[in-house]
């Protein structure tokens, strides 16, 4: 069966194409129809080809975004920014590339952990967790499926578990106005 | 926020190579995945050259002079020196073991032997065999390092190879069997064979004997049949199923079933495509030969695949390994290779001016902002 892929996955490094391949793929999207765009550089300055990459992605979502189910996932870590700050810089950065804000119905989430994808982890993995603090590293990426689904579990209930960190909070809303809702995953 | 050594998984961590074609004194850290990235020449196939001739070795399958193995034609041609170094450090749940293996050439009449062969953990030995010019000998030694039995051994071979497994070896047996599970190819899909007498329980170099192979992995794991089966369902358009014809008294054909249109029909390995044997062969080796304890070093596994079907294998690959593939070490100079790899898991190989290869993690390169590290390549800017 010809390939076509309909999600683009943005991110800075490994841990963070791990968790949402793996998140995408637990509510049923297969991986041949995900595309990976991975920093070279890898975690610490992987924002900047985040960030550069951004406005040709979007670009190419709006050439597509009239076929079904078209979506552009961008995660990006905070690192000692807010939520705020990343997702602005990354739509000005789109702007700078000729691309106009996001658009209300338009199916492109930007997942912003804070201060990174550890963060996250570790309160999947029960913790209680400060968003200034430093988590440690999995000792290999794909080891995050059950911090995945633990999340899916909570999102089954629609309800996090509290206190959850702000930026989680936040994710789960872009996810829900910017892909449940528009019927992409 | 350093990322914690992986134990468990077996995994060779480090190979070391002197006086071997353009290898001299070369020293590669490798992970569960790695990329090796490098110019034409630079010796990234020279390395799984290295792991198919020990592996030859250690398997019984080969002498030491022969053509796969490390015959004085590999000599490194500007060097004067005639022993070649091997090492290999593997670990094995919690042990850490060291093979190394010296060869001795004669040039003019380009005879070779095993002068030192040596199984150790920790420094401590496990198996060793000397050639010295009095004699040739083999001491053996237990799993805790007490002196076992002293016998000769034949130096145009790996005298370990010859060691049977024992009660008190299982550290010497456990890295045999690890060592002979090493897939060392490069496939040229043209060169499989469509039917089969035995069961290869190793993939040869190009992958001749796939079907051979393929009905060995398939007695050892048919649960695994449906799933692999879907997964090429996905790749192959009109891909069914594959089956084993009998056409002689052992002998079977592989066969590969398609439907078109609702029409089924069957076409024999070598009457389908180049590019849909190698898909066949590659979601094999990850989905097939998934818990057998098979590494893999692939050389341009990329070649003959469709673009867009290279990353959806990658994403495989690279979520079998440290599991149901304990490690995976990939040539290529592909992008999609590159930039889905080379950030983290890729070195790149080097030629220094005399002339020996050295590796630097693909993440010391300096990548322009945006670019991606093929295009950095492609241009010759990561110098």
């Amino acid at each position: 069966m010809s390939r076509s892929v309909n999600t683009v996955i943005l991110c800075e490094d490994r841990q963070h194409e791990a968790f949402a391949r793996r998140f995408l793929e637990r509510i049923g999207k297969g991986h041949r129809v995900m595309r990976v765009e991975i920093s070279p550089k890898g975690r610490g300055s992987g924002e900047q080809f985040v960030r550069e990459r951004f406005a040709k992605e979007l670009a190419f979502y709006r050439a597509r975004q009239h076929r079904v189910e078209q979506a552009l996932v961008v995660m990006i870590d905070a690192d000692n920014r807010t939520v705020a700050t990343r997702v602005h810089q990354a739509e000005e950065a789109a702007k700078e590339g000729g691309q106009e804000q996001r658009r209300a119905r338009e199916r492109v989430a930007i997942f912003v952990p804070a201060r990174s994808i550890e963060t996250w982890l570790a309160y999947l993995d029960g913790q209680m967790v400060d968003e200034k603090a430093n988590y440690p590293r999995l000792e290999r990426e794909r080891d995050c499926q059950r911090h995945v689904d633990c999340l899916h579990r909570m999102c089954q209930s629609r309800a996090l578990r509290l206190p959850a960190p702000p930026s989680l909070e936040a994710a789960c809303t872009e996810y829900c106005i910017r892909l449940h809702s528009g019927g992409a995953v | 926020m350093t990322r914690r050594s992986g134990k468990g998984s077996p995994v060779i961590k480090r190979l070391y190579v002197d006086n071997y074609k353009s290898l001299v004194n070369f020293e590669l850290q490798l992970t569960e995945l790695t990329l090796l990235l490098g110019p034409n020449g630079v010796g990234k196939t020279a390395v799984l050259d290295v792991m198919f001739g020990v592996r030859r070795l250690l398997s019984g399958q080969a002498k030491v002079t022969d053509t796969d193995a490390f015959p004085t034609s590999t000599l490194t041609r500007w060097q004067k020196r005639d022993r070649q170094v091997f090492e290999i450090d593997v670990t094995l749940g919690e042990d850490e073991l060291r093979y190394r293996l010296e060869v001795e050439h004669e040039r003019t009449t380009r005879k070779a032997r095993v002068v030192l062969e040596r199984l150790e953990a920790k420094g401590r030995p496990l198996f060793v065999f000397e050639k010295t010019e009095e004699r040739a000998e083999v001491r053996l030694f237990r799993d805790n390092h007490s002196a076992g039995p002293v016998f000769g051994g034949d130096w145009s071979e790996s005298a370990l190879a010859r060691v049977p497994p024992a009660h008190d070896n299982t550290r010497l047996t456990r890295f045999l069997d690890f060592m002979r599970k090493v897939i060392v190819c490069g496939m040229y899909p043209a060169s499989f064979q469509t039917e089969s007498s035995t069961e290869d329980s190793v993939l040869e170099r190009d992958a001749r004997n796939f079907a051979a192979w393929y009905r060995h992995v398939l007695l050892e794991r048919p649960e695994l049949v449906p799933e692999f089966t879907k997964a090429l369902q996905e790749v192959i358009d009109g891909f069914r199923g594959i089956r084993m014809e009998r056409v002689g008294l052992d002998t079977r054909a592989l066969m590969v079933a398609f439907d078109q249109s609702g029409e089924r029909y069957e076409l024999r390995l070598d009457e389908i495509s180049d590019g849909q044997r190698a898909l066949i062969a590659l979601y094999s080796l990850v989905r097939l030969a998934a818990g057998q304890g098979y590494s893999l070093f692939l050389d341009e596994p990329d070649n003959y695949i469709a673009l867009a079907e290279i990353q959806p294998w990658l994403i495989e690959l690279a979520d079998a390994c440290g599991g149901e593939v304990p490690q995976a070490v990939l040539c290529s100079h592909h992008p999609e290779l590159i930039d889905y790899l080379g950030g983290d898991r890729g070195l790149v190989l080097k030629r220094e001016s005399s002339g020996s290869t050295v590796v630097r993690p693909s993440s010391e390169l300096a990548v322009e902002g945006g670019l991606r590290l093929s295009e950095v390549i492609a241009r010759g800017w990561e110098r």
